[in-house]
């Protein structure tokens, strides 16, 4: 009997002992990150950043921090007008911080915002539309499995104020997107279990739940740690003072941006940059040539994706800023990708948003204005100035 | 999947714990249970991917059909040369994993292959023996493909393993053999999941890459121990796994670093593998020379027998240099062990005491991490 | 029978301990290895007529003389 006994305590002990030891490394990293935050994390292109809870609920935290969501022209900080460069350390009075890199579209940003959930109600962001996300098959299964953060989906499935409609959107639509990796086998199965309905899949979750909870809560405590790890690396740089609102003479920076972009485009006629152009294009111009003739952006789930992101918005009162930029007309051109599918792109994402009353700084009207874009579809010298305007403008907006 | 690794498994095979539990508790069969739990594990295991659905279910299906099929001709024919063409139809699926690009043009997988190619020749090489003439089928597919052991063993024996199914355990010995298979379950993620990702993360990474005496010697401490807690722990969560499952899967290690002599060694180092081997061609090559009297020197027969099952045993793990030359090494090393300890006046003389036995340990110890190294590879770059 | 087996056995383990402790694990004394194993079954067969199969033949059922003794016993 007394074995019996201590096989009983064993094995009891054995499931509450790593609950209590994930709670007590829970406190203690909450007690090592509170209150803690660095402005200078906004200026980064970081993973942990990009795809965990804790840096950016810091961030929203504080009041002179903006928001910028969007996707691979993130990356591009090599123009030096980019936010990240040109309004970097609150020069302007504000930080911004830039969160995404390529394949973060409008799904992951609408996940990532369900699970910031308090922390970004009520408050201003910016996100940037590419055109390139809404071609025909939107956001594709190989690329969101490089974006898809389990930290933020659970967030989101775990959290009661969730309402179930949002909730079954996400599994289903995860359920697709995780269908080509190995990596997620067990969010993928969660996603299969949550959205069927039938009595086994709904006693296969209740008896998996400890198992997705626990892996939460081992998410949030690496989420964290990370955190915790990445502040000891500005523990001696001082804390960026604030600076007050610049006076910025637009007009001689738009000037400046295309003087700039002049000297780096010179082998081409495109508006590329050197490099870009001799590394990617001017090695098969043959084969660009035309080859998207047959092009459009006008059909293409990611808008429902958009849709699904600005009723998020709705529901947490989140004040977004959308920026819609234009392709680099002279190649698209060149490619023969036809003017009508890119015009309804524009058109289309305006008559979307519109009804929800969100403001939209549209440069559609940009596609042939040299140096607004860097390459072929980013951002570059002259766009990031313009938006760069617009970012502080909507800051300072009452 | 991968058994034992992640949580979700563990998770998993928590909760089946549980029926398995209250079944062994109440003093009922495991069996029935045992096999539906097996067949959701495997799903699991394998369920990823259709490819690797198909390939288990072809493999089971032809093994099983050539174990029955052969249960069925020995019954008529003993000839010795029947047993060894079944043999090579059953180690068919293993050579076309290793050489299947060059044979058929195709890249063949099967997790645990050559664990589960054991089990059937053992079958066959009984079956021959007359001590197997019947088989389950559901009972075979069971103990072929047991969960706990599919990917990396221990490797059962099915008289064994079908006497343990066969087996309605009461409560007191199977509350005895639970607490045994907690106890081993626990050891082994304590082997694994800590002391092994401690040399690893601590010690094995740490160790500077360019290549001179120390990094290497180093790195021959480092790589030993890991695979010792590794391979181990795992073992030790398979067999503590069965355990509960009433299956009594026999043990793999018994503290191997502190043998004696490289014979030794072997007695406590992967020892369902090296039993097989001392049981299925040790036994069987020396038994016949002896038999045939091939050799004036039974030793010389003995020696021959060692050197050919350490080279299987080395080229099992797979053909490249430094598998065949870690086992040809081993099997020198047992013959020259062997030799050694039977004509050495002086060994006789020391060998009970106590201060030469440490020095005896300290010496096998090197010489296993040194065979370690050749089986890293990291001789051969 | 059991003085034949005796003989068996002290030739192969070429010691006469054997016959003094009848109850001495003859693998835990080293006087019994795989190649011994092999000659006791070889030797068996020769003499009793008993055709025995190596995994037959457990090693804890002759572990000690007494007990390959009673092992034969029952076969015979």
């Amino acid at each position: 009997m007394k074995k019996v006994i201590c096989t009983i305590i064993l094995i009891i002990s054995l499931i509450i002992f790593p609950n209590i030891y994930i709670k007590c490394l829970n406190k203690y990293y909450d007690g090592k990150i509170d209150g803690v935050y660095y402005d200078e994390i906004g200026n980064l292109q970081d993973g942990l950043k990009n795809s965990g809870l804790e840096l950016q609920k810091k961030s929203l935290d504080r009041s002179d921090n903006i928001l910028i969501f969007g996707s691979s022209e993130l990356s591009g900080t090599n123009f030096y007008t980019h936010p990240s460069n040109f309004l970097k350390n609150k020069v302007d009075g504000f930080q911004i911080n830039i969160i995404g890199r390529g394949h973060y579209q409008d799904f992951v940003h609408a996940i990532n915002f369900l699970a910031l959930d308090d922390s970004i109600q009520n408050k201003k962001v910016v996100i940037i539309l590419s055109p390139q996300w809404f071609d025909e098959s939107g956001i594709k299964p190989e690329d969101f499995n490089m974006v898809f953060s389990p930290i933020q989906f659970y967030s989101v499935m775990f959290n009661k104020n969730i309402d179930k409609s949002s909730k079954l959107k996400i599994t289903n639509r995860v359920k697709y997107l995780l269908s080509t990796t190995k990596d997620y086998n067990q969010d993928r199965l969660f996603c299969n279990l949550y959205s069927s309905n039938n009595f086994f899949s709904k006693a296969s979750i209740d008896v998996l739940m400890p198992y997705y909870k626990f892996k939460y809560d081992l998410l949030t405590v690496k989420d964290k740690k990370n955190t915790y790890e990445l502040f000891k690396k500005y523990k001696n740089k001082s804390q960026i003072i604030k600076a007050d609102r610049k006076d910025i003479n637009w007009n001689n920076e738009l000037k400046k941006a295309e003087n700039v972009g002049k000297k780096s485009c010179t082998n081409n006629d495109f508006g590329v940059y050197d490099e870009y152009y001799s590394k990617h294009l001017a090695p098969k111009m043959e084969y660009w040539k035309g080859l998207y003739r047959n092009g459009s952006y006008a059909v293409s789930p990611e808008y429902d994706d958009l849709t699904f992101l600005l009723d998020v918005c709705k529901k947490l009162n989140i004040k977004p800023l959308f920026i819609s930029v234009p392709v680099n007309g002279l190649w698209y051109d060149y490619t023969g990708f036809p003017k009508e599918g890119r015009e309804a792109y524009y058109k289309k994402v305006k008559d979307i948003i519109d009804p929800y009353g969100y403001k939209i700084a549209d440069f559609s009207g940009s596609e042939y204005e040299k140096y607004f874009l860097g390459d072929i579809m980013h951002v570059g010298w002259k766009g990031w100035i313009k938006i760069d305007g617009e970012i502080e403008k909507y800051y300072y907006e009452k | 999947m991968l058994p034992f690794s992640g949580l979700f498994f563990f998770y998993i095979l928590f909760i089946f714990f549980i029926g398995a539990i209250i079944l062994g508790i109440l003093g009922k069969p495991l069996k029935w249970y045992g096999f539906f739990v097996n067949l959701f594990m495997l799903w699991l295991i394998f369920g990823n991917s259709k490819k690797n659905i198909i390939i288990l279910l072809m493999f089971l299906t032809g093994e099983l059909a050539l174990v029955e099929i052969y249960i069925h001709i020995r019954k008529h024919f003993n000839n010795r040369w029947i047993l060894w063409i079944m043999i090579l139809f059953s180690i068919l699926p293993l050579i076309l994993t290793k050489w299947g690009e060059q044979l058929i043009h195709r890249h063949v997988a099967l997790l645990g292959i050559s664990y589960l190619t054991f089990k059937v020749v053992q079958v066959l090489i009984e079956t021959y023996d007359g001590l197997i003439d019947k088989m389950n089928p559901l009972s075979f597919t069971y103990f072929l493909l047991f969960f706990p052991t599919i990917s990396s063993g221990p490797i059962d024996r099915s008289r064994r393993f079908l006497e343990d199914i066969s087996h309605v355990m009461k409560k007191e010995e199977y509350i005895e053999n639970l607490r045994r298979g907690i106890y081993k379950l626990g050891k082994g993620a304590f082997f694994k999941f800590f002391l092994g990702a401690i040399v690893s993360n601590y010690w094995m990474a740490k160790i500077p890459t360019d290549r001179n005496f120390i990094n290497i010697l180093n790195y021959m401490y480092a790589y030993s121990f890991y695979l010792y807690f590794d391979f181990a722990g795992y073992s030790f969560m398979a067999v503590g796994t069965s355990y509960i499952f009433g299956i009594k899967t026999p043990d793999n290690f018994n503290i191997p670093y502190l043998s004696h002599d490289i014979k030794e060694f072997w007695n406590r180092w992967h020892m369902s593998l090296s039993f097989w081997f001392r049981d299925f061609i040790y036994t069987r090559i020396v038994m016949s020379f002896i038999k045939n009297k091939v050799f004036k020197n039974k030793y010389t027969a003995s020696y021959i027998g060692f050197i050919i099952t350490m080279f299987t045993m080395g080229a099992w793990h797979g053909t490249q240099r430094h598998y065949l030359v870690y086992g040809l090494y081993h099997g020198i090393l047992i013959c020259f062990t062997d030799y050694f300890e039977r004509k050495s006046k002086w060994y006789k003389s020391v060998k009970n005491n106590e201060k030469w036995d440490t020095v005896f340990t300290f010496v096998t110890f090197n010489l296993v991490c040194f065979g370690f190294l050749i089986f890293s590879g990291k001789l051969f770059i | 029978m059991e003085e034949k087996v005796l003989s068996i056995l002290e030739d192969i383990c070429g010691t006469d301990e054997i016959k003094n402790d009848m109850d001495i694990d003859l693998f835990e004394n080293g006087l019994l290895d795989s190649l011994g194993v092999i000659e006791l079954i070889v030797d068996i067969e020769d003499n009793f007529n008993i055709k025995l199969e190596p995994t037959e033949v457990k090693r804890e059922d002759i572990s000690t003389p007494r007990k390959v003794i009673e092992y034969l016993s029952k076969r015979t």
